[in-house]
């Protein structure tokens, strides 16, 4: 069952449902998340750097993820940004995970009904 | 290849650098790492993987960088959703208060500018013509006077240059309005050019359904966006629209009189725009607004009605002595009708605030309602600019009656019956949050009893907005309380709370 909250926020769009899946596992910076959308996704998504911080942008904004210093940066100049999925955001992913998930389900059965 | 990749992210810089400075302050030098990091990446594996990456910014680009603006403006121009989901979140109304932190008085005079500059080139302009001091080349307008309005177009864009830069501070909702009409006209030009290329016909279908449908329509929206987002850059913005909407009273009124009258009121309006951006206060803006909605009223009114002048074809009863009655007629319904635009949008603020707080049914009845009281400011506008020969399309296939009462009435009708659903709703909200709710049961009230039917009326009798012509027993009578209904729910301190079970 979704959160009501939580129901009007979705679906979420391909390119949010991923970077939210990239975080899901360890939080990451930009570059990482880039790679890991375009690894999830098998080489389907390939976000531009515009696109990625356009999302983590919306993102942040809506509370679903938290960016801060990452400690273990070691290269000149500003420390690298790190990006954590928060608890709000993990219920969403949840949520539209499960919506999927239901989708899928659906369709499965209708299309095995189909065949036989 | 180094050269390549130096090149890529060179041209990655620049088109960094349009993106607006706080998301440039935020994220640019991350982006560029990034971008770095991934082109470095791409050229290990090859020449072409490159070139994708970079099509791939080129690419995504020009919408990212839309929508980054958008946001900028949005927040800047229009702020303010944040803080009603964070009112009614906590059920405190503080926040809707529209306590904005007062502005320098350097920004609060850059508020009242647009106005006085329309004061001191355009309408300036008139006066001196007016009393033959500017010396007419031909038949067309002074050429000084098209030189002052062009300096007045050219400050336009110049200060919407220095706010988009400064990202939209508070004075420039001023400007927004004028900016609004200049691209309305614009857009009115496109179309009558276009319609020119069809044929005769379509020119005038073009022009028909610029002036009664898109202008009005538009109008509408932007009005009831901005009063939904941020109340003060509404009645910022809304400032320069109400003495244009006053402007047909003055038809046949004595010219040099009435380019004085017209002068006085745009400095006046300079003044409470001034005010209005240095105090920050909502509720002190509305009143001012509404005092502004006063003074054009009176000094339009009067201008017409003491100091009128017909042409010498117009009929007898036309040159009878003007009695206080015909100034009255005149005055009231103007009043009632001009408010209209300030409080609606205002209303609809109230109403998604109470709306949100009853749940589900609220925010049904909120958005019938957003939709319904929509159209009928549409439809009012639509009546506003309503030319004699109403649609022609519809004049020719049905005669000029059915083609008026056809295309208003549809707008009325269809707004009345999205308004009494949305008003449906909000009742059985508050059957549900019980008689607590005052505000609501108030707001309820406003809808139903009174807002709806004299919108309805005064659409049905002769067109809202032909203010001449409205009896004004609808003035006196319905349109009056409303008014003060209106001005007491939008400027109250402060909304009630409202019990857990509800929220």
């Amino acid at each position: 069952m979704v959160e009501p909250g939580v129901e009007s926020q979705l679906p979420l769009t391909e390119a949010t449902f991923m970077i939210m899946l990239s975080l899901a596992s360890e939080p990451k910076h930009g570059y990482a998340i880039l790679k890991d959308v375009e690894t999830l996704s098998e080489g389907r998504v390939r976000l531009s750097t515009g696109t990625l911080y356009g999302a983590l942008k919306r993102l942040l904004g809506d509370g679903w993820i938290d960016r801060t210093d990452d400690a273990e940066s070691d290269g000149p100049g500003r420390p690298r940004k790190i990006y954590t999925l928060t608890r709000l955001g993990r219920r969403v992913l949840d949520a539209e995970t499960e919506r999927l998930r239901d989708l899928v389900a659906v369709a499965q059965l209708r299309t095995a009904g189909a065949e036989t | 290849m180094t050269f390549a990749i130096r090149l890529f992210r060179y041209f990655y810089g620049v088109l960094l650098r349009f993106y607006p400075r706080r998301f440039r302050a935020e994220f640019g030098s991350e982006m560029r790492a990034v971008f770095a990091e991934a082109v470095a990446g791409a050229a290990a594996r090859g020449w072409v993987p490159l070139v994708v990456l970079f099509l791939r910014e080129l690419r995504d680009w020009p919408g990212v960088l839309l929508w980054a603006h958008w946001l900028v403006f949005r927040k800047g121009m229009v702020m303010g959703e944040h803080m009603v989901k964070a009112a009614v979140s906590s059920g405190n109304g503080s926040t809707l208060e529209g306590r904005h932190a007062p502005v320098p008085w350097r920004e609060a005079l850059l508020a009242g500018l647009p106005h006085a500059l329309v004061a001191l080139t355009i309408q300036a302009g008139a006066v001196a013509s007016a009393f033959g001091l500017l010396p007419s080349l031909g038949q067309g307008r002074p050429v000084v006077q098209i030189m002052l309005a062009g300096v007045f177009g050219l400050s336009m864009v110049v200060a919407m240059v220095i706010a988009w830069r400064r990202e939209w501070p508070r004075w420039s909702a001023s400007w927004l309005g004028y900016v609004f009409i200049l691209l309305l006209g614009l857009l009115g030009q496109a179309l009558q050019a276009w319609g020119s290329t069809l044929g005769g016909w379509w020119r005038t279908q073009l022009l028909d359904a610029y002036l009664g449908l898109l202008v009005p329509s538009l109008l509408a929206i932007m009005l009831c966006a901005l009063g939904l987002r941020n109340r003060l850059r509404f009645l910022l913005t809304l400032l320069p629209l109400l003495p244009l909407l006053w402007s047909p009273v003055l038809e046949f009124s004595a010219y040099p009189v009435r380019a004085v009258v017209v002068l006085a009121i745009w400095l006046v309006a300079a003044l409470l725009a001034a005010l209005i951006a240095r105090v920050g206060r909502v509720r002190t803006g509305i009143w001012l607004t509404l005092a502004l909605n006063l003074a054009v009223g009176l000094a339009y009114t009067y201008t017409r009605t003491y100091h009128a002048h017909f042409p010498p074809e117009a009929p007898a009863h036309y040159s009878l002595p003007p009695t206080f009655l015909d100034w009255l007629n005149r005055f009231a319904p103007g009043v009632l009708a001009v408010s209209v635009v300030i409080i609606e949008p205002l209303l609809l603020r109230k109403l998604r605030v109470w709306g949100r707080r009853t749940g589900r049914l609220g925010v049904l009845g909120f958005r019938l309602s957003l939709v319904g009281l929509i159209l009928l400011l549409a439809a009012g506008l639509t009546a506003s600019w309503w030319f004699s020969s109403g649609w022609s399309f519809i004049n020719r296939v049905w005669g000029y009656e059915v083609g008026r009462r056809f295309w208003l009435s549809i707008l009325a009708y269809v707004a009345i019956f999205l308004c009494l659903s949305g008003a449906g709703f909000f009742g059985a909200a508050l059957v549900r949050t019980g008689p607590s709710i005052e505000e609501g049961a108030a707001l309820f009230l406003a809808l139903v009893l009174v807002v709806m039917p004299v919108t309805a009326a005064l659409l049905e009798v002769h067109g809202f907005w032909d203010i001449r012509t409205i009896p004004r027993i609808w003035g006196y009578v319905v349109g009056l309380p409303w008014l003060a209904l209106g001005v007491w729910l939008v400027g109250r301190r402060s909304t009630r709370r409202v019990s857990g079970a509800a929220a």
